[in-house]
């Protein structure tokens, strides 16, 4: 394949690239944020599988067996610790407005400047040869796929260098969507949906090849295994060979743990463009997934390699390419091609944003605001020099990964080099977990940990690895440092069996850790320490009410204040923000005077921009702060969190007591009805019993006064009086019994009972009534027998109730039937009359007590109003129902049910 | 609450598969055997690897709740 068509393919790559990121910033025009998902952040986090991965795994697989799987299952046991610790992390940072490790650390320990541009500096060092070997796999593949042997150590024909080029494209695109804002925490969506997508192409690509060599040039996994199995020296490679390769697994499981959280590029898409918390939910188990998948083919590929191609001299490193390209699948070649470009670029791009905002940050910008003599006059003069400085920086780390690729990279194997950088990023570890769980931990232990870590880390690997590609002499690593053999770099101490990865990170880790803790239980804090390590221990605490316990104090101007955003954010902007920030927690900005917590917002926005130490002298240069002591930081921590607790507790009971006054509302017009309801009673009952008394007095004054009446009149008017008297207390009976069923005395006598006799019986009773008026009744019961649980007196008593009223208000003549009914829960008993009927308004009304005295203009004044009422108390006690379907005109039913269990 | 439970459990999975992961008990794989053509170790990691997946799933893949702590 010619030279021109690999870099056409590259570069179409890219072009493809930049249409991803395109299309998401312009969805994001849209309204529509691709990156808001749990796959994407997750697919975003694949950018740990760099060319390293994807050519690299294949060769140490087949030099040292399983050793190479360390480094993806360490990152899968973290990912089940994503949830506690990463998502503390990402709190801290939206909280604090953090865009990089570096900042986090510094920070975290009082914003200690020395201690930022102690941490650029080593990721600088650990990492740009990381990115140089990103490079070299890039033009190496090239060279594999075009065919081009000869291989141009050095700078003698740069112009010719396909690399040079990539390099170029790559740099653009990294500038292109990596510093579109001046907030470097702003998301950088098209930055985001590009490197999950390269995540995606780098894993096709591998899965292809492992596929073709599995299927294709072998019978599959077992035909690949058992020839291997074959060989001695690959079947050597299924097993660890001794115990020295259970610590070097260990060693590289717990590094690489590290690594997933720690590394730039990690850390860069783990926790600064992570957009919800939640996404890393997702990640938990979709990122090991991915990482399974793609280490799965490594073997058969690795074991492929070694028995297609064992005899030739093609390194192993390259096997991915070459297998198809050596057995003829060009096409499939490209493809490889493609990918391992994909997994390098992924990495450089990602590698090179975080970097870059640490280095402009941490070192140009402070640099710059200082040579100026900084003073600020407002409207956005710094704007462009701050993305000019990040521009920059960018140029400058690829510039310097290409000559590092160049004239160092070309001597070391691709493993080597991307350990190295996992043990520089481990040093970072103490100073973050101790600082996020622990509040002793202080900004001299930090130094501390992080100093000795990182000089034990240059000696035990960059001088052994400096010394085999020839740039030092071997003397220090044979010899020991000063000739002191106790000092040698890869038996420190003179401990061994171990391989120098594990022996550096064993020793970096433990003088690290031991002088962060040391340190630590022994130095002072400030008070700006003190404040930041409570916030960054508790945030789940604080981060519930931000900004609202700000610790700052001193004398600072709103003007200055307000011009020194400006310069970096423009007039316009500062003066919104300020103007929002003012408006939501009630502060006034009529005077002159900059209240405390705009001071430190100001600050906090400053640090998304240029990073928390250079923020910090800016806001310094426009203030007079006052040191704040360790107990006032305390103080105020602890006020704000008392007067939190007294919130909380008083909102609670201002909550009960609406919810008793509720109530007692509620009682209270309950009790009124009833009243109400009591009084109407009275008045009725009274009122029926005063008919009959009147009647009844009538007429016994008649009989008193006319002495000389005659018998028949006499006794006329005395059986008058019987009858109003039994009507009398047959209201009183009916009122008492009322009351009985109302207030719940009444207690049923509950028995079997023959529903069809009772029936039988109510009618027999009701016949002579019903002859008078010429009435037919008729029973129409089925034949079967019908048990039911009831009180038998009480539902004879409804019964003779409906069939009276049946018959009172049956024409003459008319007539009245009685029919039974079952069904599997309940029984049916209706009574039906021929009368005038009842129209539908009233169907409820007539159950009412008294309905019918008070409104006798609808119906003959007979009765007293209360039967109905009382027949429905005694139905609802037996659990059933009444109620009455009738149509004008056309006679009425009452129906009643009684349940049947 | 939930969410604490949570995070006890992915911990207590993490610890678990540190544990299957590393010596002594990795040891117990590392034979020269052949189980249905590939090497007991590669599928011995291989099978913890999946099952840490699936739990890993089933831990997290609760109904979403509104998350806070």
């Amino acid at each position: 394949m010619s030279n021109i068509t690999a870099i056409l393919a590259a570069l179409l790559y890219l072009a493809i690239l930049f249409g991803v990121a395109y299309y998401a910033e312009y969805k994001l025009k849209k309204g529509k944020s691709i990156i808001n998902n749990g796959y994407v952040y997750a697919l975003s986090l694949g950018v740990y599988c760099t060319a390293w991965t994807y050519y690299g795994s294949v060769g140490q697989a087949s030099t040292r067996g399983i050793e190479f799987l360390a480094v993806y299952i360490g990152p899968t046991i973290m990912a089940a610790l994503f949830w506690p610790i990463l998502r503390k992390i990402v709190r801290i940072c939206k909280t604090q407005r953090i865009n990089s490790i570096a900042d986090l650390i510094s920070i975290r320990y009082g914003k200690n400047f020395s201690l930022a541009v102690v941490v650029t500096v080593l990721c600088i060092l650990g990492v740009i040869p990381y990115i140089a070997l990103q490079l070299k796999a890039i033009s190496g593949s090239m060279n594999i796929l075009t065919g081009n042997t000869e291989t141009l150590p050095g700078l003698s024909n740069i112009l010719g260098d396909n690399t040079l080029y990539i390099a170029i494209a790559l740099a653009f695109f990294i500038m292109l969507f990596g510093t579109r804002s001046i907030d470097a925490s702003e998301k950088h969506e098209g930055l985001v949906a590009a490197i999950a997508f390269e995540s995606i192409v780098k894993l096709v690509a591998f899965i292809a090849v492992g596929l073709f060599v599995t299927f294709g040039l072998f019978n599959g996994f077992s035909d690949i295994f058992s020839k291997a199995a074959d060989d001695p020296t690959l079947s050597k490679l299924f097993q660890f060979s001794d115990t020295g390769s259970y610590s070097t697994w260990t060693g590289l499981i717990l590094l690489s743990m590290l690594a997933i959280i720690f590394l730039p590029r990690q850390f860069h898409m783990g926790v600064v463009e992570n957009v919800k918390e939640v996404h890393i939910k997702k990640a938990i188990w979709v990122l090991p997934l991915y990482l399974l998948l793609i280490t799965f083919f490594v073997f058969p590929i690795a074991f492929g390699g070694k028995l297609l191609l064992g005899h030739t001299a093609i390194n192993a490193d390259t096997y991915v390419l070459a297998l198809p390209m050596q057995h003829g699948a060009k096409w499939l070649g490209l493809i490889t091609f493609i990918g391992g470009f994909s997994a390098a670029t992924s990495m450089i791009i990602v590698e090179t944003i975080a970097i870059s905002t640490m280095m402009s940050n941490n070192i140009a910008t402070p640099l710059l605001l200082a040579s100026q003599k900084f003073k600020p006059k407002g409207d956005g003069q710094l704007t462009n020099p701050i993305l000019n400085i990040r521009r920059f920086s960018i140029i400058l780390i690829i510039s310097l990964a290409f000559l590092y690729d160049k004239l160092v990279a070309q001597h070391f194997s691709l493993v080597s080099i991307g350990m190295v950088s996992f043990a520089a990023v481990a040093q970072f570890a103490p100073a973050v977990l101790g600082g996020i769980y622990w509040k002793q931990a202080s900004q001299k232990g930090a130094m501390a940990g992080i100093s000795i870590g990182f000089a034990i880390w240059f000696f035990t690997a960059v001088i052994p690895s400096l010394a085999s590609a020839g740039i030092i002499s071997m003397n220090t690593v044979d010899q020991g440092l000063f000739g002191i053999s106790w000092l040698k770099p890869l038996s420190l101490f003179g401990m061994q069996g171990m391989d120098s990865i594990t022996h550096c990170f064993f020793w970096s880790m433990i003088f690290n850790i031991t002088a962060f803790a040391v340190v630590s239980l022994n130095s002072k804090k400030t008070g700006q320490e003190a404040y930041q390590a409570e916030i960054f221990v508790d945030i789940f605490r604080h981060s519930s009410t931000p900004d609202s316990n700000t610790i700052w104090k001193g004398t600072a101007y709103l003007p200055d204040l307000n011009s020194l955003l400006a310069n970096f954010l423009g007039a316009e902007r500062a003066e919104k923000i300020i103007a929002t920030y003012a408006r939501r927690h009630n502060i006034s900005l009529e005077t002159n005077k900059a209240d405390p917590r705009l001071v430190a917002f100001a600050e906090k926005i400053l640090g998304g921009v240029i990073g928390s130490a250079s923020a910090r002298i800016m806001v310094s240069s426009v203030s007079k702060e006052e040191e704040l002591t360790v107990d006032e930081v305390l103080n105020i921590l602890r006020e704000s969190q008392q007067v939190l607790g007294a919130n909380k507790e008083l909102r609670k009971k201002s909550a009960e007591l609406q919810k008793a006054t509720a109530q007692l509302t509620d009682a209270n017009k309950q009790l009124q009805d009833m009243d109400r309801n009591k009084d109407e009673f009275l008045y009725t009952v009274t009122h029926e019993l005063r008919t009959p008394l009147t009647s009844i007095r009538a007429m016994a004054e008649i009989v008193h006064d006319n002495t000389d009446m005659d018998e028949d009149q006499r006794e006329q008017f005395l059986s008058g009086i019987i009858k109003e008297t039994e009507r009398l207390s047959h209201l009183i009976t009916q009122v008492l019994n009322l009351e009985k069923y109302e207030s719940g005395k009444q207690l049923l006598n509950m028995t079997s009972v023959q529903m069809n006799g009772l029936i039988n019986d109510a009618v027999r009773s009701i016949r002579p009534l019903a002859n008078e008026k010429g009435i037919q009744t008729e029973i129409k019961i089925p034949d079967s027998m019908f048990l039911v649980q009831c009180d038998e007196a009480l539902i004879m008593q409804v019964l003779t109730n409906l069939l009276s009223n049946a018959v009172k208000f049956a024409p003459q003549n008319g007539h009245v039937s009685v029919t039974l009914q079952s069904t599997y829960e309940e029984l049916q008993v209706r009574v039906h009359d021929n009368g005038k009927g009842i129209e539908p308004g009233l169907h409820e009304l007539i159950f009412d007590k008294f309905f019918q005295a008070k409104n006798q203009t609808l119906r003959k004044p007979e009765g007293s109003g209360l039967g109905l009422a009382i027949c429905k108390k005694i139905i609802l006690l037996h659990g059933g129902d009444i109620w009455v379907e009738s149509e004008d005109g056309n006679g009425s039913t009452f129906i009643f049910t009684l349940p049947l269990s | 609450m939930q969410s604490n439970v949570k995070r006890q459990k992915l911990i207590l999975t993490s610890i678990l598969l540190m544990g299957l992961f590393t010596y002594p008990v990795i040891s117990i794989a590392n034979k020269r055997v052949m189980v249905a053509g590939i090497p007991l170790l590669f599928l011995y990691v291989l099978l913890v690897w999946i099952i840490a997946i699936i739990v890993f799933a089933s831990i997290t893949n609760t109904k979403q709740r509104k998350e806070d702590e």
